[in-house]
Formats: C-alpha cells, sequence, structure tokens
C-alpha cells in the first residue's frame, strides 16, 4: 500500500469517528442540559443527587442515559452490559482458540496469535465478565433488596466504571500474551515471543482495572452497611446481600498483594530489579499473584451462589432450606478461600511442610461447598412442584456443574494426584465446569430474569432461550469434560499444539466449544429480536418484586 | 414497529467489537526480526569478562581499565560482571576518549546492582581503528581504550554448537526508555563502519 492510500484511509477513518464523537456529543451535552433543568425544577443544586433521589430503589429499564446518571442502578446497567460485551468478545476468542486446535500442529492461527487470545480470553473472563457482572448485578439488585434510604457516592462509582472500562480496553488493545498470571520473567521480554511487545499496557491496563474494582467493593461495602433500610437487621439480609459482602470483602483484602506485585513489575521495565533471578526470587510474585489469583476464583463464583439462593426459591415455592447454614457456609468460603492459595504452588517448590497446610485447608473447603449443594437439594425436595423455566434449568444445571467441577477439584488438593494433573487440561476442565455451570450460567439466568425489567416490560422468546441453554449446557458440558478425561490423561494446557494421540478429546472439546459458541449466538439473537417486540408484561421482576422477608432469629433453623 | 432498537443496537456494537478485536489480535506483529545465528556474518567469536567497580573496570581483577584488542568482524561478547553493587553502563564510541554520542552495549538496568550478577552483551567492529569504553555513571574512572586491527574477511560460519544461540538470545536488550519494543536486528547498521549486535541506536 502507498503512503497517498493510508493517508485517504486514514482520513477516512478520522472523518467517520470525527462525526459520530461529535453527534455523541451533541445528544450527551443536550441530555444533560435537559437534566440540569429537571435538577433545577426540582429544586436541586446537583444533577447527580436530584436523580440518585429520584431513582432510588426505582426498577430501571436499561437505556443510554445510564451512562449519565450516577445513582446504583444507572451503574448496574452499565456494568451488565459492559461485561456482556466483553462476555461475547473473549467468548469468540476462546472459540477460535478451540478451532485452531482441529489440528496437532498450529496451522489456523500461529502460536503467538494463540498466546495472545489465550491471554485475552482467561483475564477478560475473569475480570471484565465474571467479576464485571457481580458488580451489575449487585448495583443493580441491592438497592432493592435491601431496600436502600439514600443513594450516595454515585460519583465514585461512575469514575470506578469508567477506570474499569478503559483497564478492560487498554488490556484488550496491549495484546499481551503473558496469561493472566503476567509471571516475571516471561512479563519483561517484550516482544512477540515473549510477552508480546504492549505487555507493559497490559501491566497497566491490570491497574486500572484494579483499581475501578477496588472503588466500586468499597462503595458496595459501604451501601450495604451504611445506607441500608433500618427495617433489615444483618441477621435477615438477602443472601445474595450476604454474598456479595463476602466477596467484596475478599476483593478488598487480597487484590493489594497483586497490586504491589503489578506496580512492582511495572517498575521492572525500567529497571528490572524486582523478581529476576538474579536479584530475587521469581517464586515471590507467585506468591504474590496467587494470593490474589486464589479467591478471585471464589469472587467469580460467590455471588452466583447468593444468586441461585435468590432465584430458586421462587421456582419451587419453598423457602430457602437452611437461612444460617447457607451464610454461614459462604462465609467460611470467604475465610478459607484466603488460606488456599497455595495450592495452585504445589509444584513451584514452597516444601512439604506448607503443601501439607494448603492441602488441608483445599480439603476443608469441601465442608462449605458440600453444605451449599445440600442446601440447593434440600431447597428443591421440598418443592410440591419445580418450574422448569429457563432461569431454573440453568440454576439446576450450574447445581449439576458445580458437582462435577467441586468434585475434580478436591481431587486436585491432594498433593501426589496434583503433580500427575498440574498444567494438563484437567485443570481447564475443572475450572470450566464452574466457570460455565455456575458464573455464566446463573448470569444467564439472573439475565432472563431481569429482562422484563431491563427491556421495559418485553419479554424474551422462551423457545430461543431454551435453545440457549440446551446449546450452552451440552455444549459446555462436552467441552469440559473432553478436557477433564484428556488432562487426567496428559493432554497438556495452554499450547498452541498437541500430540496426535490427543485428538479424541481435543476434537470432542471443539464440537463442545463450537456448539457453547452457537448457543451464545442465539442468546444474542434474542435480545436483540425480544427487545424489538412490543412491551407486553408488567416490568417487575421476582428477584425483586416477590423478595419475601427472611426468616425471623428465634426460628432460623429453616425447613418449612 | 415497536421501536425499541435497543437490543439491535446492543448486537451491532458486539459485532463491530468483536470483528475489530479479532482484527487487532490477529495482526500482533508476528517476529521480533530475530536472525538466525546462521545467518550472522562474522569471522571469529571473543569473550571478554569484565568487572563493573565505580574505581575502575576490572578493578581488582588484574589491570585496571584494561586495553582491549579486537580485530574486525570478531563478534565480541561482553560478560560484565557487578562488582560493588553500584550502577553501571558499558557504552562504546569511536575515537580516544569519551564523547557525547555512543552506543549502549549495556544499559543500567541490565547491570543489575546485584553484586556477581553477570549480564551479557554484544558488539561486532567493522572498520579498524581506536575506540574508547566507558560507564556513563563513572566516567572518570571507568574508562579504557579499545584497539581495532584488520582481521579476515566476513565467511559465515556457524556458531559452535546449536546451544550457543541463547548467547544472541542473552543479547536483546530494552532500549534506553525501556519501554520501547526490544529490537533483535541483529547487525543493524547504523553507520557503515560499526554494526551493532543489539540493536541499540546511537
Amino acid at each position: 500500500m502507498s503512503a497517498l492510500s493510508d493517508l485517504i484511509i486514514f482520513s477516512v477513518i478520522i472523518s467517520v469517528v470525527g462525526i459520530a464523537v461529535f453527534y455523541l456529543y451533541y445528544k450527551v451535552s443536550a441530555s444533560k442540559e435537559a437534566m440540569e433543568d429537571m435538577a433545577k425544577a426540582g429544586g436541586y443544586d446537583d444533577t447527580g443527587s436530584f436523580f440518585r433521589d429520584k431513582l432510588a430503589g426505582i426498577s430501571r429499564p436499561a437505556s443510554w442515559s445510564a451512562f449519565l446518571l450516577d445513582d446504583a442502578k444507572s451503574i448496574g446497567i452499565r456494568y451488565i452490559f459492559t461485561s456482556l460485551l466483553f462476555f461475547f468478545v473473549a467468548g469468540s476468542f476462546g472459540v477460535l482458540m478451540r478451532i485452531s486446535l482441529t489440528d496437532p500442529n498450529p496451522t489456523i492461527i500461529t502460536p503467538i496469535q494463540y498466546n495472545i487470545l489465550f491471554t485475552q480470553h482467561g483475564t477478560l473472563m475473569i475480570y471484565m465478565w465474571a467479576v464485571g457482572i457481580s458488580l451489575g448485578l449487585g448495583y443493580y439488585l441491592l438497592p432493592t433488596l435491601i431496600k436502600v434510604e439514600r443513594d450516595t457516592s454515585g460519583t465514585w462509582s461512575s469514575i470506578a466504571y469508567w477506570i474499569y472500562s478503559i483497564g478492560g480496553l487498554l488490556f484488550l488493545v496491549s495484546r499481551s500474551s503473558f496469561r493472566w498470571y503476567a509471571y516475571p520473567p516471561l512479563t519483561y521480554q517484550l516482544q512477540p515471543f515473549g510477552a508480546g511487545a504492549g505487555a507493559w499496557l497490559g501491566i497497566l491496563a491490570l491497574e486500572f482495572i484494579f483499581i475501578g474494582m477496588t472503588i466500586a467493593s468499597i462503595v458496595i461495602l459501604k451501601i450495604i452497611f451504611l445506607d441500608r433500610s433500618r427495617d433489615i437487621p444483618l441477621s435477615r439480609m438477602s443472601i445474595f446481600a450476604w454474598s456479595i459482602v463476602f466477596t467484596l470483602v475478599m476483593l478488598i483484602s487480597s487484590a493489594p498483594p497483586l497490586m504491589v506485585g503489578l506496580g512492582m513489575v511495572f517498575y521492572s521495565f525500567f529497571n528490572p530489579v524486582f523478581f529476576t533471578a538474579s536479584s530475587n526470587t521469581v517464586l515471590m510474585y507467585t506468591v504474590l499473584f496467587w494470593f490474589w489469583g486464589h479467591p478471585i476464583v471464589y469472587i467469580a463464583v460467590l455471588p452466583f451462589f447468593g444468586l441461585m439462593y435468590e432465584m430458586m426459591p421462587k421456582y419451587t415455592g419453598t423457602k430457602v432450606y437452611s437461612y444460617v447454614s447457607a451464610v454461614s457456609a459462604l462465609g467460611l468460603l470467604m475465610i478459607l478461600s484466603e488460606l488456599v492459595w497455595g495450592h495452585h504452588l504445589f509444584n513451584s517448590g514452597l516444601g512439604v511442610t506448607w503443601d501439607l497446610f494448603f492441602s488441608t485447608t483445599s480439603f476443608i473447603v469441601v465442608i462449605p461447598s458440600a453444605i451449599t449443594v445440600f442446601n440447593y437439594i434440600g431447597t428443591l425436595w421440598t418443592a410440591e412442584k419445580i418450574r422448569m423455566t429457563t432461569p431454573m434449568m440453568f440454576i439446576i444445571n450450574g447445581i449439576l456443574d458445580f458437582i462435577l467441577g467441586g468434585i475434580t477439584g478436591v481431587m486436585q488438593a491432594n498433593v501426589g494426584f496434583n503433580e500427575i494433573v498440574h498444567g494438563s487440561y484437567w485443570i481447564t476442565g475443572h475450572f470450566h465446569f464452574i466457570f460455565l455451570g455456575v458464573t455464566t450460567g446463573v448470569a444467564f439466568a439472573a439475565f432472563y430474569v431481569l429482562f422484563p425489567t431491563l427491556t421495559n416490560g418485553r419479554t424474551y422468546n422462551e423457545r430461543l432461550a431454551k435453545w440457549h441453554f440446551y446449546l450452552t449446557a451440552f455444549g459446555s458440558f462436552l467441552m469440559s469434560i473432553a478436557w477433564t478425561i484428556g488432562g487426567f490423561i496428559g493432554m497438556p494446557r495452554a499450547v498452541a499444539g498437541y500430540f496426535a494421540s490427543y485428538q479424541p478429546y481435543q476434537d470432542t472439546a471443539i464440537i463442545g466449544g463450537v456448539i457453547l459458541g452457537i448457543g451464545q449466538l442465539v442468546f444474542l439473537y434474542n435480545i436483540a429480536a425480544s427487545w424489538y417486540k412490543a412491551p407486553s408484561v408488567d416490568t417487575d421482576n421476582i428477584i425483586e418484586k416477590e423478595h419475601p422477608e427472611m426468616p425471623q432469629p428465634g426460628s432460623m433453623a429453616g425447613g418449612e | 414497529m415497536y421501536g425499541n432498537k435497543g437490543g439491535i443496537a446492543f448486537a451491532v456494537i458486539v459485532i463491530i467489537i468483536v470483528s475489530v478485536a479479532f482484527a487487532f489480535v490477529l495482526s500482533a506483529p508476528q517476529q521480533a526480526g530475530l536472525k538466525p545465528p546462521s545467518l550472522i556474518n562474522y569471522s571469529s567469536t571473543n569473550t571478554t569478562q569484565l568487572w563493573a567497580n565505580a574505581n575502575g573496570w576490572n578493578f581488582g581483577h588484574g589491570t585496571t581499565n584494561p586495553t582491549l584488542n579486537y580485530t574486525t568482524n570478531e563478534l565480541i561478547t561482553f560478560a560484565v560482571t557487578e562488582a560493588d553493587g553500584l550502577p553501571h553502563t558499558l557504552v562504546i564510541a569511536p575515537g580516544p576518549k569519551e564523547t557525547g554520542s555512543y552506543w549502549t552495549v549495556l544499559t543500567q538496568s541490565q547491570i543489575t546492582q546485584t553484586i556477581g550478577h553477570v549480564s551479557q552483551g554484544q558488539f561486532m567492529f567493522t572498520q579498524p581503528g581506536t575506540y574508547t569504553y566507558w560507564c556513563t555513571v563513572h566516567p572518570a574512572t571507568m574508562v579504557g581504550t579499545i584497539i581495532v586491527t584488520p582481521g579476515n574477511s566476513t565467511s559465515s560460519v556457524s556458531l559452535p554448537g546449536s546451544s550457543s544461540q541463547s548467547a544472541i538470545h542473552v543479547s536483546g536488550v530494552f532500549d534506553n526508555h525501556g519501554l520501547g519494543q526490544i529490537n533483535y536486528d541483529i547487525v543493524q547498521t547504523i553507520n557503515p563502519s560499526i554494526s551493532l549486535l543489539n540493536g541499540e541506536k546511537l
């Protein structure tokens, strides 16, 4: 291409972007003026607090104005749709990675491209999808569930949202290939065979994401503890609110070590004194990382346990089997999450003593997990009739996948067994069971439940939603089980190729992954098509509307 | 019609962003410009051990600030050992004394301030003459002379043993800002007289 054609393309892009930006600016400033007038008419000087007071606790449909308003529900809408967007981006990366593995040798994409897709898929899915949708549902549902009395700190939430989103975008732009660990010294190699030329931007982007998440966490904790309605004591607070509390306490307490670690990594781009083999041990970074890296796994799951407790009784017609055990199991998971991080480093040389400690604590995680599962089963058991709607099917599939992923997880807690499956597809299968079944599935369930509210009274297409469920559940099961079996036999993960003897497992996983991808296309089509229909139902949803009184302190034993 | 195109807009945004993300990520640079060692033209190899000490190069290890003798087209590996825990660099310029412009063989970041750490940088002279090597942090004490005499003409000599590829890998360095992409262009011709092995800019 000549310089002239480059120049022409550049000018066209600049013009189109410029027109789009000007149009947006025009729309935004017009809306802002209108909103300021409304606030003035309402007797407020500050537009933000006028709308926060006006909209507090009212169920809100999704609209573009969510980006101008900063009441908790608007912030929630922003997070929900941003995380859905990143889910589609990272998910399509995942499907492309699967398809590229049709041949044992990397033929469709190069190993460097594979590494970039791998890093982007993992990091964006965890930080931008799992954490994003948790924060979004927290912001969106909590004002109703705990009947907030005042909605302040909207500016902080808005700032946190933008920092977080820009962080996600910058991470995508960085095209880094250091996986989600950013382990030095690989991260220091700013070239395609190492961490990618933009890895420094990736580290900065991660810091952005962390700062955004931390600010948002502090604001939500403040909403729960200080702005809650006086009528709702902690002992009767919704289980979802409790799960969000535990999640955010985990986030705030474990994020700082990695934020510091990433800062040291960033400094080392200028002067590599940290985590280099000659100065201090590389293992130190892995400790800093996994002190955060294990809690984030629970952060991505706990809110969805809470949501399952929140939604399940609406379809069974019973109360949650045991409120106290549900909350205490989630609390125990929070405490244990900080004590088990060493099981990611069984093969890294922490020593037998520490290995035994972390192995023991990892086995103890079975107790709260089993309490949670039996609580779900108890809730289902006491039901006269279970309405098998799409959200309920996602929830039941989530329980199944959590049992499968949980059992594979317990097996890994054994130091000897861990030696065998370490770095194999077994691990991938284990956490995809849980992330696809619990995190993603329950997030979809919540999205379907909230659909009439978000779309101002439209219903999703039940048939397409069922297809979405079956394709997602079957595809994710096929993919994860193929990985688990193949990994047990020794198929190494995180590489762009594989030995031809693993062909059957890879092929099965590819079929599963493609089915999963098609399911999400159905989902996207369903959103677009159903939203275009005429409003047909009222805008209430079962999570917010039919919220039951939690049991009184006297009758906490549950079990109706 | 009913009119709410919010979902359609969302789907369109998703499709656009996913496509752009695909195109952008898949167009990531695929190679670092690393030339295989077999393509470098040099006549022989030479490894020079240096101890970086603020009192002078090789202070306490034989002659302080030794005069180094090389021939042209000789692949020189400088193995610099941090001896005193202070920051040092290794730079080279043509002429008998220090100048304002020079080639950086090893940066302050590479010679970490850890006593005993060995960092390696590679260099090759293509023109005979007198050169100066020094440390930009301690230019008064750590300065010495390099005398380059004409050597054999270049013929493609393969490196001794395939394992020596790591020697070339080690030579890749950050540029002065640390943030740029590592340039692995071996034998980058900046000046017709001198080729630089680690891609350092003048």
